[in-house]
């Protein structure tokens, strides 16, 4: 049996009939067909925002350019078109197996395909030191040619590399098995965006323990390495810690109003679709 | 501490393994996560709260490398061996002259026990060899004194005159870095054969002594002859009496007078008892001046001749009978057969069917016991059919003498067309075939011999054979003359047949050297190379190692078996 690789066409059927749940929030984002709390236009200039790469450059505020030396663009009321942001954690830890590689990739395009359904624009940020950005049909081919093997975590990665725009609804698939203070990576992955959902991705291997008598443990990511004497209270011991680390990444989503779910990499995205992911994503048309 | 076998401690290479494979299980085999970071920190702890499994690999460890270092004392075969604790050898000599008496009253072995059990006190471990004609260790390998002290108190010297060298080589060899002492009576002239750094402790004492040379006894007619000789082993004349003593008949006495080292030859006639006594005086070696003459029993053999023989056959055979002194006619069971073929003999004489001449030279089988003296030279031969057996004397195809697997013998001859039977041949090859039935007569050999002689006798199987002997019962097996080993002890030595007397041989103690007791003389000579004392190999290590090295596999195994940590959880 081969192993499991990214299913572009599994995923594009999960995504087939769903669409996107928008949050009730206010929306930002650019000129769409979407009610934007936001004044357009033609009134006056509802925000600010800096310049991002793909912007209309007739928005660019250029006495804010003149104040302030920085490209700032005007955001108009009018119907905004909520822009969707796919954050695809693209660690090597997100490739511990290839099932998993292949369900984050593939939660990763159904997201995409199911906001493309609501005709939002869709923007897929994998940050690495040398990040993969695709827009709209070309999400899925990025995916494609998508090879997860960052040795930096999701958290240091978005800290060194391009920012998450703004105004958009943001979902972050990751298995968040990282070291940081998740609370503030939480925050600040809400920071800017009309909703955030934090999509975690776990292969059975996450929590495994090998059945040795005692083993060195190596990071996938960094390489680090750890001796251990895998006693009965050592594997307790990690369990534990693993618990705790799911709850308070929980905890630190609700705190962020984030809408936290958890996909296991041995589902098929057609079940992860149905079942987990259902808060997330809605029969098409349906109100 | 003494290492038997130092190429045994080649086993320690094997700490070098034992060790690698430590290290390389610390190790431990890479395993990759995702979430490393929920792995740091986490103290291997058991529910004591102690770092157990650290502890129990050291330790381990620790206990296989015990291990190893124990097993490789064992294979290396170490002692420990104190100054203390040596193991020495002792030869005591096994000679009769050391039953001669000494001026306390005692005998020259009583000071040898003494002196022994002296000495195995302060060695600790002793080996005792008694020396003789083939040596034979009466306590050890590493007896204690009181084992010792056993041994020497049922040990009874009186064996022939003997080289000490094999027993000495045997002390060496079982005590190759301990002291070995010689116990006898004399210190060794220079020149013999007692090692150089064999400690010699020497207990008899010069004295006079008169033995016996020979006995024998010749009856006749109802009387029996007895001569005797004697020697006077003294520095003053000898002037005793010999008492004479016929079983059952009066004792009659001799008058002798021997000059000092002078021998005389005395002769009684007297009646012809079953047995006839000889005592010479007491003296300083009683064993040497008694001897018992049994009757003599002509051991001949009973020849019966078959009919069917042609009469020179039987005239020749008759003839040669005669003449031997060891062969007798009988009418009826014969030792010995001779007849035709056909009548299934011992001995056949005959050529049946087509006859043959032949002229010698023949193939003759020399080493053959029968024909080992016998030629054939000149010898006009007539032969008939080719007898039965394994060809002995052959011409051309033709076959003259033979022996079949009975051991029976057939001569293929025509005497009346032959000249053999007017050779030396003829008579050498018949007495031949007579003795060698002899030689097979069940019994001793002989009734009489002398100490170290080697007697054979001759036993069948079926039947169970014991003798009866001054050292106890020897029970025999086997079927034929069986040679036992040269007689150590001199006595009457009765052979039992399934219980019942059978046969009887007596042993004089008639050893010229051992009578002499004039160069007997105490004293010491110091190994002019003494070893040090370390005893040579102390009692075999395995007695204590080997529990030690149990001890520490089995403490390892629980140690492990304790240690191993549940397997395969899933957090």
């Amino acid at each position: 049996m081969s192993a499991p690789s990214f299913d572009r066409a599994a995923a594009e059927r999960a995504a087939a009939g769903l669409e996107l749940v928008l949050p009730r929030a206010r929306l930002r984002g650019r000129t769409g067909e979407a009610r934007a709390a936001s004044v357009g236009a033609s009134l006056e200039i509802h925000d600010f925002r800096a310049y991002q790469p793909g912007d209309d450059v007739r928005h660019v505020d250029w006495n804010a350019v003149a104040r302030t030396g920085d490209l700032v663009i005007r955001v108009r009321q009018a119907e905004v078109a909520p822009r969707l942001e796919v954050l695809l954690d693209a660690s090597r830890s997100m490739a511990l197996t290839p099932a998993k590689a292949a369900r984050a990739k593939e939660l990763a395009l159904l997201a995409a395909s199911a906001a493309l359904a609501r005709r939002l624009e869709v923007r897929l940020l994998a940050p690495a030191a040398r990040p993969t950005v695709a827009s709209g049909g070309e999400v899925a081919a990025a995916l494609e040619r998508l090879e997860l093997d960052a040795v930096e975590d999701l958290g240091a990665a978005l800290a060194r590399g391009p920012a998450p725009r703004p105004c958009g609804v943001r979902v972050v698939v990751s298995d968040f098995l990282f070291d940081t203070d998740l609370r503030r990576l939480a925050a600040g992955l809400r920071q800017g965006a009309a909703a955030l959902a934090l999509l975690q991705i776990l292969d059975p291997a996450d929590a495994e323990v090998p059945s040795l008598e005692s083993a060195r443990l190596v990071d996938v990511e960094s390489g680090e390495g750890l001796d251990r004497v895998l006693l009965p209270s050592v594997v307790a011991a990690f369990a534990r810690r693993f618990e705790q680390h799911q709850r308070l990444l929980e905890e630190s989503a609700r705190r962020a109003g984030a809408l936290f779910l958890t996909a296991s990499a041995e589902a098929s995205i057609g079940a992860l679709a149905r079942g987990p992911l259902s808060p997330l994503l809605r029969p098409r048309g349906w109100r | 501490m003494n290492l038997a076998q130092p190429w045994g401690l080649l086993a320690l290479l094997a700490l070098v393994p034992l060790v690698a494979v430590y290290v390389l299980r610390r190790r431990h085999r890479p395993h990759l996560v995702s979430a490393l970071f929920l792995w740091r920190g986490l103290v291997e702890r058991t529910a004591g709260g102690r770092r157990w499994e650290r502890l129990s690999r050291e330790a381990s460890l620790i206990l296989e490398a015990l291990a190893v270092v124990v097993a490789s004392l064992l294979l290396a075969q170490v002692s420990c061996v104190d100054g203390s604790a040596s193991h020495e050898a002792f030869v005591v000599d096994g000679s009769l002259s050391l039953s001669a008496r000494t001026s306390e009253g005692g005998t020259v072995s009583d000071r040898l026990r003494r002196a022994v059990r002296a000495q195995a006190v302060r060695a600790r471990r002793v080996t005792v060899v008694e020396s003789g004609p083939r040596p034979v260790v009466r306590a050890g390998p590493f007896a204690s004194p009181e084992a010792v002290e056993a041994a020497m108190a049922a040990w009874a010297p009186g064996g022939p005159d003997h080289d000490p060298g094999p027993a000495l080589a045997l002390a060496r060899r079982l005590a190759p870095r301990g002291r070995v002492t010689f116990f006898t009576d004399a210190l060794p002239s220079p020149g013999s054969d007692v090692p150089e750094d064999v400690d010699v402790v020497a207990l008899g004492e010069p004295a006079d002594n008169v033995g016996l040379l020979f006995a024998r006894r010749a009856d006749a007619e109802g009387r029996a002859a007895v001569t005797l000789g004697i020697a006077n082993f003294g520095r003053s004349e000898a002037r005793f009496e010999v008492a004479f003593a016929p079983r059952g008949g009066r004792p009659e006495r001799a008058g002798v007078a021997i000059a000092p080292g002078a021998t005389a030859v005395i002769s009684r006639t007297l009646p012809a008892a079953e047995a006839i006594d000889v005592a010479l005086p007491e003296d300083a070696l009683e064993a040497d001046g008694h001897a018992t003459l049994l009757a003599p029993r002509p051991r001949q053999v009973g020849v019966g001749i078959a009919a069917g023989l042609p009469e020179s056959v039987v005239r020749s055979v008759r003839r040669l009978v005669g003449a031997l002194p060891e062969a007798r006619l009988v009418p009826a069971d014969p030792d010995l057969w001779v007849g035709p073929r056909r009548a299934a003999p011992g001995l056949s004489i005959e050529a049946p069917g087509q006859r043959r001449a032949f002229v010698a030279p023949f193939v003759v089988d020399r080493a053959h016991p029968l024909l080992g003296d016998v030629h054939f030279a000149g010898v006009v031969w007539t032969a008939g059919d080719d007898p039965p057996g394994q060809p002995l004397v052959s011409a051309g195809e033709a076959v003259l003498v033979s022996e079949d697997e009975l051991g029976a013998v057939h001569v293929n001859v025509d005497l009346e067309r032959s000249t053999v039977q007017r050779t030396p041949a003829w008579p050498i090859l018949l007495s031949n075939v007579v003795r060698r039935c002899r030689a097979r007569t069940l019994g001793f050999a002989k009734a009489q011999a002398q100490l170290g002689e080697v007697v054979s006798v001759v036993v069948d199987q079926g039947s169970d054979w014991v003798v009866d002997g001054p050292r106890g019962p020897l029970r025999l097996a086997g079927d034929g003359a069986l040679f036992e080993e040269p007689l150590s002890a001199a006595g009457r030595y009765l052979l039992r047949r399934d219980g019942q007397p059978f046969d009887t041989l007596v042993v004089h103690a008639f050893a010229p050297r051992e009578s002499d007791l004039r160069g007997r003389a105490s004293g010491r000579r110091e190994a002019a190379e003494r070893t040090a004392p370390g005893g040579g190999p102390a009692p075999s290590a395995a007695g204590w190692l080997l529990p030690l090295l149990l001890g520490v596999v089995l403490a390892d195994f629980v140690l492990t078996a304790q240690g191993l940590p549940a397997r395969g959880r899933r957090a």
